[in-house]
């Protein structure tokens, strides 16, 4: 069905992440960051991307 | 000889060859070198000079007059100057139909009128007059996409990617309009190959984790 669908479902981490390290500063890319460690109940880590992208984007009430 | 008057500027070398050619009577060859002296001004960004030039051969054969109105159109066109650009692109067009950049010109002065319909005709035209044209098979692409005819610009920018392979603006489009009709199959498999090109670009790798996400989630749904 999906011939590119990887084993490992978590592959859409491993490319946010990937995007993360080239450009750490992107606000869209943090919060879904936040977004999917929330959702995989890891606090810290949300926490950590939630902090960052408010700092980047101070004024963004999302 | 010539680097006597290269030293001093390579205007008074382009003049000197022109009176050469001319008392010599080579006159075949003297289109080219007026040309190369047009194309100096251009790069000048002396764009009057430019016009010029061109416009002292409107009064040779028809397809030089075509090739040259073809050229005056473009330099009006990238001034924004849409009314004479169309004047000289359908002067190119009478002079010489089948002038395969004449005909990607015009459809861009439509285009740049908004008007889509027109331009896609062009474009076609284009290819129709020069199968490889792709000026026009990217043209055709782009106003495929601003007129939602999406499945025709991924047909036009696949027939682009077999002819000139992974040229990474085309590979992306490809792969951005397979994921607006959501196949994501050809979207990630568009996107592996750019990634393939540039393996860094972070806006990329983002695309690409959001379309594996979405691949799972209507998996999990």
């Amino acid at each position: 069905m999906y011939y590119f669908l990887p084993k490992d479902e978590k592959t859409f981490m491993h490319y946010f992440e990937e995007s993360y390290r080239y450009f750490p500063s992107n606000f869209d890319n943090l919060i879904i960051l936040g977004f999917l460690y929330f959702r995989d109940e890891i606090y810290e880590k949300a926490i950590q991307f939630f902090e960052l992208a408010s700092k980047v984007q101070p004024d963004n009430v999302r | 000889m010539l680097t006597h008057y290269l030293d001093k500027d390579p205007l008074v070398a382009f003049d000197h060859i022109i009176e050469q050619i001319k008392k010599n009577e080579v006159k075949d060859i003297l289109n080219e070198i007026e040309m190369a002296k047009a194309m100096y001004f251009l790069k000048k960004r002396d764009v009057e000079k430019t016009i010029t030039i061109m416009k002292s051969f409107e009064n040779k054969d028809k397809r030089i007059i075509s090739k040259v109105s073809n050229n005056i159109s473009f330099l009006y066109f990238i001034e924004g100057d849409i009314a004479n650009a169309d004047k000289y692109a359908n002067l190119a067009l009478d002079n010489e139909r089948y002038n395969h950049k004449a005909l990607v010109n015009k459809g861009n002065i439509h285009f740049a009128k908004e008007d889509l319909i027109r331009a896609k005709e062009f474009y076609l035209e284009a290819i129709g007059v020069q199968a490889d044209c792709i000026e026009a098979i990217y043209n055709l692409g782009m106003v495929n996409i601003q007129m939602d005819c999406l499945y025709e610009a991924i047909q036009a920018f696949e027939k682009l990617n077999s002819i000139v392979p992974n040229i990474p603006e085309v590979l992306y489009k490809i792969a951005k309009q397979y994921e607006i009709i959501k196949d994501f199959d050809n979207a990630i498999k568009y996107y592996s190959l750019l990634l393939a090109l540039i393996p860094n670009d972070p806006i990329l790798l983002s695309n690409m984790g959001s379309l594996y996400y979405q691949i799972n989630v209507s998996i999990i749904l």
